[in-house]
């Protein structure tokens, strides 16, 4: 009651001129909205809080998160057909930033709680952590995966490094797509080029940001996915913050039909068959996460990416535009990414048996297109491609050489679930 | 002159040349300069590189989050805080989340 009084109240400037709302009414008066007996010191989500219920309630919260989600629910079957009967086994997607290391935190703490109540079920049985090392075409401080191992190894998780250039290696036929103008095949790769080779080719050749941005996001879920094919369930660490973010660049990039799909706090974009992707973290914004790992002395890497080093007002990539655009509005109006993040959360799509783009897992793809066998950059020249409008412009931007128009064919990794809809050589 | 420990975390450190910690001696009155007068002494005397990434106009670059003696500065008067000898002000950078 006292947050709706304070909601309802008008955002004033405060003295260095950002705009923000009062708080709760015991806020105005200095202490703990919480225990109210402790001055505040720590301001998130228009509450304030002492630092040891800012933590405790940060923790408590996570929990409530989690029964919500329930993973493991319902049980998964096995290829045999049976369901799994030694409780939900879990998979983090770890990539070294505030939000993964705080969800490694927060599921190891989660599972010891669970251990010491022997009659508890166990929301999570085992865990295991996926890192995705990206430094074959992003250099990085070999220090940094030192520093990762150590960070996972002081909870006792198993962890497994996988590397980019094994998307290749993905497609059990080891098969590549190759695409070309508005061509579209599966072929069998030259042998004298490694995996590799044909990853740093993708990401060297074409001037286009965004659309590498756009791959490396493929390339990485499919490989998450498939290192996680045998765990009920997969774990991202994606925020409140990531999220919205990613509403806005989705919109400005056409995939605006996405939405739904990569909020939803549990997803399973393969089917039942293979893991759920849960977000437990997808209602705390980056301020508390980073505030959580820093009063946990948790260690958090700042891998690079593609844009890491870019200045902020450089117009790199859709994604790097809408971060800094978000980072700005919530510095001046305090609550945007929340907004953002619960206004978007309320589209719903309705169940369809419609397939899911093969290569991004987000977008349908339209039912019409999907009869006709043509789709954005692709003809029935005896090949077909079925990718969603946004992944098709992702493919033509890979083909550009340089500004100026050059282009050039691009191989990227075949996926099985593009695999199904393509004609290869050897079918002609 | 005023004592200060600065701390870097969350990726802040990069731009300090991989310093996450570090008590310097700044030129400024204790109980007259402020956070205001500090965030610019920084940059002039230990950002190692990409001023661009650590200010942005008079304060630090949104996605930057500042702690004064654990608290959160927006409680503690943002860039209008009057800084005291042995203070502790933490940076901590959110922009390389996931």
């Amino acid at each position: 009651m006292c947050d709706q009084a304070a909601n309802d109240r008008p955002a004033t400037p405060n003295k260095s001129g950002r705009m923000s709302k009062p708080r709760s009414r015991e806020a105005e008066k200095g202490y703990c909205s919480k225990c109210k007996t402790v001055r505040a010191t720590i301001a998130v989500r228009q509450s304030i809080f002492c630092k040891a219920c800012f933590l405790t309630g940060t923790e408590a919260k996570f929990r409530t998160a989690m029964s919500k989600l329930r993973p493991g629910t319902p049980p998964r079957p096995t290829a045999s057909g049976s369901s799994k009967s030694s409780g939900p086994s879990g998979v983090l997607a770890l990539s070294g930033g505030c939000c993964s290391v705080a969800l490694l935190h927060l599921l190891a703490m989660l599972i010891e709680q669970d251990r010491s109540r022997p009659h508890a079920v166990p929301q999570i049985a085992s865990l295991s952590v996926v890192f995705i090392d990206e430094s074959e075409i992003i250099a990085c401080d070999p220090i940094y995966n030192l520093r990762l191992e150590a960070l996972v190894r002081q909870y006792g998780i198993p962890l497994r490094t996988v590397k980019l250039s094994t998307a290749f290696d993905l497609n059990a036929a080891g098969r590549t797509l190759v695409v070309e103008n508005m061509m579209v095949s599966s072929t069998v790769p030259n042998a004298t080029k490694s995996s590799l080779d044909r990853l740093r080719v993708v990401f060297d050749s074409s001037p286009s940001t965004s659309a590498k941005e756009d791959l490396l996001d493929s390339i990485r879920t499919h490989l998450l996915l498939h290192a996680a094919k045998d765990a009920t369930c997969l774990f991202l660490g994606s925020s409140t913050t990531t999220l919205a973010n990613r509403v806005i660049a989705a919109t400005a990039k056409g995939k605006g039909a996405s939405i739904p799909r990569f909020l939803a706090p549990a997803s399973t974009p393969l089917g039942t068959a293979s893991p759920t992707i849960l977000k437990p973290l997808a209602t705390f914004t980056a301020k508390e996460l980073g505030l959580f790992t820093y009063f946990r002395a948790l260690d958090v890497i700042p891998f690079p990416t593609l844009t890491s080093a870019r200045p902020p007002g450089l117009k790199v990539s859709v994604h790097h535009i809408t971060q800094t655009f978000l980072a700005k509005l919530e510095a001046t109006q305090e609550g945007t990414v929340s907004a953002v993040y619960r206004t978007a959360a309320k589209l719903r799509t309705p169940p369809t048996d419609t397939p899911l783009c093969p290569l991004c897992l987000e977008c349908l793809l339209e039912p019409a297109d999907v009869a006709a066998g043509t789709r954005h950059g692709a003809t029935t020249a005896g090949h077909v491609a079925i990718v969603c409008w946004g992944c098709g412009t992702v493919l033509d931007e890979l083909q550009r050489r340089d500004r100026r128009g050059a282009r050039g064919p691009v191989e990227v990794p075949l996926f099985d679930q593009i695999a199904e809809y393509l004609l290869s050589d050897d079918d002609e | 002159m005023v004592s200060l420990e600065l701390r870097f975390s969350g990726g802040m450190e990069l731009l300090f040349g991989g310093t996450k910690a570090v008590t310097v001696d700044v030129p400024l009155k204790a109980g007259a300069a402020t956070m205001r007068d500090l965030l610019p002494w920084m940059r002039d005397h230990l950002l190692k590189e990409r001023p661009e990434l650590f200010m942005d106009g008079d304060s630090v670059r949104p996605g930057i989050l500042v702690l004064i003696n654990d608290a959160d500065w927006e409680l503690e008067g943002d860039l209008e805080y009057a800084l005291k000898a042995s203070d502790e002000i933490v940076f901590i950078s959110t922009l390389h989340g996931g």
